[in-house]
């Protein structure tokens, strides 16, 4: 066997278990069973902002088939569990207890041998509610004199180092983070133009076709759940410290997800199915419905207010920006969104003095979470049609002003940390020369159709202080199991680390196999989320491979009597350099030492804390610098408004490509998010009650509304070997490149995302231009 | 948009009258002081008979996926409009979340568990394999079985005839590209419908009626 046989990587079929997946047995959790398992169901509150003067269960638990019928009160009076959670704030409880704040809130729970009894029962629930004022708008919650959610402080989390809590007890700000960079009125002074502008994006849905899904089993101590969730030690810690149990008695399982996008992050239905369990004892089963799922999580609705100072020839000088960010009625993860959502609103620029304040707000509407794109859409979208207006107010070319202004390699990002391999301006140039722009825009009318092309670019940075750890382990036979606790769920993570523990060991990929996440097994990583899967896993399980491979030359030289200086690793085999004939296979190494089997383990540990006063880093960045443009050819048909986007262009820095079709995927999936997301994407709620929620009512992408012609453009430096995740890389630079494209056809400014049909007509109609 | 997708919906629920009986029938059993009656009913499925006992609101995605086991059936939607539950009622595909399991009593239904044969995957399948034209999956079975379906009834079908006959089902992981490629494959692989049929005539490579 030679390193030959294993042919170019990019032959490997996309993912490891593509045949069960193609078959339909891939085991998603919804399947999981257990013998006595009951089913539950919530009842979901009605009011917005409410206290609960009363519940009524009698009739619930008379119906045949209820084990358990639950409520908040009932769970705050045990002894044996502490009823709130939450990553950043232990905020939420997992009944409501006193009050209700956002429609669909889950109040009592309900356990039955049936799902038919359990739906029955839950309707039979009933609660009085004393409506209470409520806010829905995170600008206004920020007001003097809005209702408070939360009065009381709630108790902080100690799980993530990365975030500085600076909730404000007593008003509805749950976190603020700032940047102070520079001088901002030396810097406002410096220019010679000043625009102000004001952008705002919706709350939406990740709408994973899997919802989520758990069933719990509790018993002597010790809890077991399999969860859809992409952060099964999260789920551990916290439902650890919801039953006052040490982690080892806390078992965390979970097999591959359909879909996540950020909605599985951080624990979601797992305590109250948990809980459920521990009081029916017996095993509980709880699935979302369609509508369910869209009060449990969403993207953070956002207002952003944008002020940039510029020199005349187009150099930005400052950056005044104020971010609201609608995290609903619990944190979940606001208070670390808006950290993103902050340095966010430097966006691949060269700011020198930059001024950012950005809130994360309660509100009475469902829990924002973690969302592809990470608070980077919500600011991409303010900083890349702000640009595209500054240029057309300076009479540039919006691509020249941004050439002129993105970062280059070394410069300071918006959290002053030096970027590296950094390339916004090659990445911009590849879709521009791919989309054929050319300045002045140039718009083609056919009948009522009008067709023009748009620009942006993007980045992020990657999440800091982050840990991965991973284990490989080889077997007698040479082969190799790598244990990790990342989560498959479609982005093709099992097939990347198999690959690259099979290229570190020498071995075909074959012989290895990637574990499923049980947290009794598979050791720590923080998430499987903000696309770090494939570097920092990645370079867990390479550091972990290398750790064998020392092993594996260390027995080889005894078996050898050769130093380990003097020997090779050569596929699948340790010989002697230069007498390729004194060798042994892996399997006749591990069997020879009598090993039983080789065990390596490998950590990967990201830097880049940032200062809670200023915003600014404190040392080396977490690297991985996510970097994106995007570039659309839209045609507008003015007489609808409808808009198709015909070509897009989309661009990311990949590093080094480990798996060529799945990042090509990936960033086709973000194309699909970012089109509906642009055109028709939008949570509508009427005083806090969601209006549309089913996917009748909430529309998302189909195949039809993909653009025609959709190119990918994977930037790979591959000699540096450096890993870049891209499962959401794209997404930010999408909604404005269409937008500004829209723009260009038709000179309708939308500032507010979605650009729907009617709010293109409108502008058609106010700037007089409308189909005659 | 809203229009293209109505149509969609309608297409897959073919037999709207189901998905209108399906709702009368359904109706809340609140308050009910006995459990509704099972009904015994059998139905056709891949080529076995299985006899199950059903509540008269169960849907045909309730007893394949949780009676039958058969996993490859998903809900996505509940509603007619994701097919992620899609399955093959003789050889049309519907929506299994609308169709009341009683009324398709002999009926001869497929699943994607039914494709493949003897540890060999169908054309279809295997065309889904070498595009990779999935992320999660989820939604695979569904458009697997809608493409099948597509090839049986429109020969040598063009990528805008791909779009519109696949644009009742939705892919959230956005795998579209790929799926179209797959179908493109399929296509060009051969008409499937000679596996199905024994009357089938001949057909060359490309598929082309000899
Ligand atoms: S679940 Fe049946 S169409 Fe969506
Ligand atoms: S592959 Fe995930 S929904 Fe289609």
């Amino acid at each position: 066997m030679t390193t030959d046989e294993f042919g170019d990587r990019r032959d490997i079929p996309g993912m490891i278990d593509a045949w069960d997946r193609v078959t339909g047995a891939v085991p998603f959790t919804i399947n999981q069973e257990i013998p006595g398992m009951l089913h539950a169901k919530l009842v979901r509150s009605l009011s917005a902002h409410a206290r609960i003067a009363a519940i009524r269960v009698d009739r619930a638990r008379r119906v045949p088939g209820v084990v358990t019928v639950l409520t908040g009160a009932q769970l705050a009076a045990r002894r044996d569990i502490s009823p709130y959670f939450g990553p950043f704030l232990r905020d939420q409880p997992i009944l409501a207890e006193n009050k209700v704040r956002f429609v669909g809130e889950p109040v009592v729970a309900v356990a039955a041998e049936t799902i038919e009894s359990a739906e029955e029962a839950a309707n039979l629930v009933e609660v009085e509610y004393e409506d209470l004022p409520a806010v829905f708008d995170p600008v206004a919650a920020f007001e003097e004199g809005s209702p408070i959610l939360h009065e009381e402080p709630p108790k902080m989390s100690s799980l993530f180092v990365d975030v500085t809590m600076r909730n404000r007890v007593g008003t509805n700000v749950a976190n603020v983070y700032s940047i102070r960079k520079g001088d901002i009125e030396k810097g406002f002074a410096e220019a010679d133009h000043i625009f102000e502008d004001v952008f705002s994006s919706p709350a939406v849905q990740h709408v994973p076709l899997e919802t989520h899904v758990c069933v719990a089993s509790v018993a002597r101590g010790s809890i077991t759940v399999w969860a859809s969730t992409q952060t099964p030690h999260v789920v551990r810690a916290q439902l650890a410290e919801i039953f006052g149990l040490p982690l080892s008695s806390v078992r965390v399982i979970v097999s591959t997800l359909g879909g996540g996008y950020g909605a599985k992050t951080y624990p979601k239905i797992e305590p109250v199915t948990a809980v459920l369990a521990l009081v029916a004892q017996r095993p509980v089963r709880l699935h979302l419905t369609r509508e369910e799922e869209f009060v449990t999580v969403t993207k953070h609705a956002a207002t952003v207010r944008m002020k940039t100072g510029l020199r005349r020839d187009g150099t930005i000088t400052a950056r005044q920006s104020t971010a609201y960010f609608n995290t609903g009625a619990y944190a979940d993860v606001g208070p670390r969104v808006i950290v993103w959502g902050g340095f966010g609103q430097g966006g691949p620029y060269r700011i020198p003095n930059l001024f950012v304040d950005t809130y994360s707000m309660y509100t009475n509407t469902p829990p924002a979470g973690a969302f592809r794109g990470f608070g980077i859409n919500q600011t991409a979208w303010a900083h890349e049609v702000h640009i595209d207006m500054i240029a057309e107010r300076l009479g540039m070319d919006p691509l020249e002003l941004r050439m002129k202004n993105v970062l280059e390699e070394g410069e300071a990002f918006a959290t002053g940390d030096p970027v590296e391999n950094w390339h916004s301006k090659e990445l911009l140039q590849s879709v521009a020369e791919n989309i054929g722009w050319t300045y002045p825009v140039a718009p083609h009318r056919n009948g009522s159709r009008i067709r023009a092309k748009g620009l942006s670019v993007s980045a992020s940075r990657a999440i800091p202080l982050a840990v991965s750890t991973a284990a490989v382990k080889m077997n007698i036979d040479g082969s190799v199991n790598v244990l990790s606790s990342s989560v498959e769920m479609g982005q093709g993570i099992q097939t990347a680390l198999a690959l690259l523990a099979a290229e570190a060991l020498t071995v075909a990929p074959s012989q290895v196999h990637v574990s499923e996440v049980d947290t009794d097994v598979t050791p720590y990583d923080q998430q499987s989320s903000a696309s770090r899967g494939t570097y920092s896993m990645g370079a867990a399980v390479q550091a972990a491979a290398d750790e064998v491979k020392g092993q594996l030359l260390q027995l080889a030289s005894e078996e050898l009597e050769v130093s380990p200086a003097d020997l090779e690793v050569v596929a699948g085999h340790v010989r002697v350099k230069g007498s390729p004939d004194r060798c042994l296979s892996f399997s006749e190494i591990v069997r020879k030492s009598r090993s039983g089997n080789l065990m390596g383990q490998g950590r990967y540990r990201a830097g880049g804390a940032l200062d809670p006063d200023t915003g600014l880093s404190l040392g080396p960045g977490p690297g991985h610098w996510h970097q994106a443009a995007g570039a659309a050819e839209v045609e507008v048909d003015i007489e609808t408004g409808h808009v198709d986007v015909l070509r897009f262009n989309a661009a990311v820095f990949a590093g080094r490509v480990i798996n060529r079709v799945q990042a090509e995927l990936q960033t086709e999936g973000n194309v699909a998010f970012g089109v509906s997301q642009a055109l028709f994407e939008e949570m509508v709620f009427d005083h806090g009650q969601l209006q549309n929620t089913n996917l009748g009512d909430y529309m998302i992408s189909s195949i039809k509304d993909m653009p025609q012609q959709l190119n990918v453009t994977l930037l790979e430096y591959p000699e540096r070997s450096e890993i870049h995740g891209v499962g959401e890389t794209a997404l930010p630079s999408i909604m404005p490149a269409i937008a500004n494209a829209i723009y260009n056809a038709t000179g309708v400014r939308v500032t507010d995302l979605p650009v729907t049909p009617e709010k293109v007509l409108r502008g058609l109609r106010l700037n007089g231009n409308g189909a005659s | 948009m809203g229009m293209e997708r109505a149509d969609r919906a309608t297409k897959k629920t073919k037999g709207t009258e189901a998905a209108v009986t399906s709702e009368i029938v359904a109706g809340p059993p609140i308050g009910a002081e006995s459990p509704p009656t099972e009904l015994a009913i059998t139905l056709r499925v891949n080529g076995a008979e299985h006899q199950v006992r059903v509540l008269p609101g169960h849907t045909l995605l309730d007893v394949l996926r949780n009676k039958l086991k058969l996993r490859s059936v998903r809900e996505g939607c509940g509603i007619g409009m994701c097919g992620a539950c899609t399955v093959l009622v003789e050889g049309e595909p519907i929506s299994s979340c609308l169709q009341l399991a009683w009324m398709a009593q002999s009926r001869e239904i497929t699943t994607v568990e039914g494709l493949s044969q003897d540890g060999q995957l169908h054309p279809v399948q295997q065309a889904f394999l070498d595009k990779t034209a999935f992320q999660c999956s989820y939604c695979t079975p569904g458009f697997v079985l809608a493409t099948v379906s597509l090839l049986t009834s429109i020969e040598d079908p063009s990528t805008e005839q791909i779009k519109d006959y696949l644009a009742g089902n939705l892919c959230r992981c956005g795998s579209y590209v790929k799926i179209v490629d797959a179908v493109l494959a399929a296509r060009d692989q051969g008409n499937p419908r000679k596996r199905h049929s024994s009357t089938a005539s001949p057909v060359d490579e490309r598929g082309v009626h000899l």
